[in-house]
């Protein structure tokens, strides 16, 4: 795979980097295309989010049992969004701002700078989200409606 | 391992067709190529849909049971060719009367990078197999990537579409009583 394009982000270390883009308020970044894929941008400006897949370049480990950032115990690679995974493939859902020739901007970063772009899709509710959603062993860390503590990785 | 290669093949063919095409800034993370290895395939019966993982990555399914959804990661590996991939704008879900919209804006499996993600309902994680409620990915397609899914962080509550989809997606509720993930 060759990446699409760019992710143009204020954060160029991971430890600056909120752990999901929901904890990272306005900010703002931008996809940058390469130009010859601008037209398969067109009519994306008609959804409020979008999907953007990317390779997670900066981790060179691939592990199959990790330690996510809520807690000290270890789950396997497929049940936490660790970058250290095998294919290195990263999901973010960002809330599109606007889209101008090949540069898609957008909010709700969680996304180190420079980051490969792999490719884009629109947020569609019907299929990305579920009511009835159970998620595990992060349950616990959303009890009586906390909202977890560190929303920066470690 | 022939798809693999199949994987590989096609990767390093788009490499030196997008190569070709590509005029911009030589930044070297733009211009990374690399590729992706299953990790297990998708095994289809009349009866079931199941997720059946490589022997060594079935450590990495530990505590996944606890979800009740996942997103699967696939490969649209019927569409690997440079000139499919290279196509950019399509008539969405196939229909001609949906307007020419960009790849990127759809669902579809045409794309430059054959990546296919869909949330899947869990119906049993054991072993090396997960067996999934329901799924539009053929048997035998290549996955490349599980992830947990987790509402509040992968999902967006006020979520709108445009209304070229939502009409379309009402017709085909209507005809259909199956609603399972669909693009």
């Amino acid at each position: 795979m060759q990446p699409i394009g760019v992710i143009r982000s204020s954060y160029r270390e991971a430890k600056e980097t909120p752990i999901q883009g929901v904890f990272s308020g306005n900010a703002e970044a931008h996809v940058e295309l390469k130009p010859e894929y601008a037209v398969g941008l067109k009519d994306l400006d008609g959804f409020s989010h979008a999907i953007l897949i990317y390779h997670f370049h900066t981790s060179e480990s691939e592990k199959l049992v990790g330690k996510p950032y809520l807690e000290n115990e270890e789950h396997g690679i497929f049940a936490i969004q660790s970058p250290h995974r095998p294919n290195h493939i990263g999901l973010s859902v960002v809330r599109i701002m606007r889209i101008e020739a090949n540069r898609l901007y957008f909010s709700e970063v969680d996304i180190l700078d420079g980051t490969p772009l792999l490719d884009i899709k629109p947020y569609v509710k019907q299929f990305d989200s579920r009511e009835d959603a159970v998620s595990g062993w992060i349950e616990r860390h959303f009890e009586n409606g906390q909202q977890p503590q560190g929303v920066v990785v470690q | 391992m022939m798809k693999q290669l199949t994987i590989a093949v096609a990767g390093i063919l788009a490499v030196l067709f997008l190569s070709t095409c590509w005029v911009g800034a030589a930044e070297p993370e733009k211009d990374t190529t690399f590729s992706v290895t299953p990790i297990g395939h998708v095994q289809k019966s009349e009866e079931r849909t199941s997720i059946v993982l490589d022997k060594k990555h079935e450590p990495g399914l530990l505590g996944l049971e606890g979800f009740s959804h996942i997103y699967v990661f696939w490969w649209f590996d019927r569409n690997d060719t440079p000139e499919k991939r290279a196509i950019l704008q399509v008539h969405p879900m196939g229909n001609r009367e949906n307007p020419l919209t960009g790849v990127f804006a759809t669902r579809s499996p045409m794309r430059p990078n054959l990546i296919a993600l869909t949330l899947c309902k869990v119906v049993s994680a054991k072993g090396n197999t997960i067996e999934i409620e329901s799924s539009d990915a053929f048997d035998d397609t290549p996955v490349l990537d599980i992830k947990p899914f987790i509402p509040g962080y992968d999902t967006a509550e006020n979520a709108t579409v445009p209304e070229w989809l939502e009409k379309s997606r009402k017709t085909r509720e209507s005809k259909e009583t199956n609603t399972g993930p669909r693009r």
